[in-house]
């Protein structure tokens, strides 16, 4: 996938992912990496950004094994911005789909 | 760079402008990624491959931290490093940046200069023509020319002041405006998450 095509969309993702459930770095990365092509370690800094703007909380929590681990929480303003971007992610999507769809019915008629 | 300890070292020696305290949280993370990815069964060469190069994740947190930065104390210093810093970013070629800022800040420069020779041509004004004036106030028979020649003097030399004051404080609002905008710009284009090119 075209590399600008991601801006913002991993924010999206990030923020989605904890909309329901506080989740630690690790966990978030590898949700994403599962599914979208990307590097990462460019997912913390993302993580750091998102934080330091006021849209996550961050606290360490014991972990079965190992040393504590630092989970993500949104903020009430992380999930304003999540409906934001919601709304525009949904806006360009419907609208991509149907510019295909019109154009594609035209080609095979 | 084939193991945890040497990517580590790498992403802390990149970050050495950073203070030491958001430094050590940083490393802290990739240190957490790697402790579970270890014990999820990953061998440190794969973490470190999924990863991406260390120079990518320390360009994306400079960038950040120059914006912050500027953002929190604006001045052309701090403003010209979270350009420069985003340009390491890749998303931007030099001559696309940072020459309209070098252009606009020229600008700003000017305007700044036009105020100044304005207010001090006014107080030049001031002090020449009122000495003059009087003298020809006191030596003249019904001292009318005098009279208005020193209040042509008085009213260019308000003018002019006023004109430059106006400049100036218009100018500040301008290169304030121009400086927020500029680092409203460079972190939208931060939301941009690239894959290493390495």
């Amino acid at each position: 996938m075209n590399v600008q095509f991601k801006k913002g969309i991993l924010e999206l993702c990030v923020l989605a992912l904890t909309s329901n459930k506080d989740r630690y770095g690790y966990e978030l990365v590898q949700s994403i990496s599962k599914k979208i092509d990307i590097s990462e370690g460019t997912v913390y800094p993302l993580l750091r950004r998102l934080t330091k703007d006021g849209f996550f909380s961050t606290y360490l929590a014991e972990s079965r094994e190992g040393p504590p681990r630092k989970y993500y929480k949104i903020t009430p303003k992380g999930r304003e911005y999540l409906h934001e971007l919601l709304r525009e992610w949904e806006m360009f999507s419907t609208g991509v789909n149907q510019l295909i769809k019109e154009e594609t019915l035209i080609h095979e008629e | 760079m084939r193991n945890k300890e040497e990517y580590l070292k790498e992403l802390e020696r990149l970050l050495y402008r950073l203070p030491k305290e958001e430094r050590d949280d940083i490393l802290y993370d990739y240190q957490e990624h790697f402790t579970i990815g270890l014990q999820q069964g990953l061998t440190e060469a794969e973490i470190i491959q999924k990863l991406g190069h260390p120079k990518a994740i320390a360009r994306e947190l400079l960038a950040s931290y120059h914006i912050q930065k500027a953002k929190s104390d604006v001045s052309f210093d701090n403003v010209l490093r979270a350009v420069i810093a985003t340009i390491g970013l890749g998303f931007f070629n030099l001559v696309f940046l940072l020459g309209p800022f070098l252009a606009i800040t020229g600008i700003i420069i000017a305007l700044y200069a036009v105020a100044f020779s304005l207010i001090t041509a006014a107080i030049a004004v001031l002090l020449a023509e009122p000495l003059s004036g009087l003298f020809h106030f006191q030596f003249s028979a019904f001292g009318l020319e005098g009279i208005s020649k020193w209040l042509v003097s008085l009213f260019s030399s308000m003018i002019l002041g006023g004109l430059g004051v106006l400049i100036g404080i218009g100018t500040i609002y301008i290169s304030k405006g121009f400086y927020s905008l500029t680092l409203k710009y460079l972190q939208s284009n931060l939301k941009m998450i690239t894959k290493s090119e390495e």
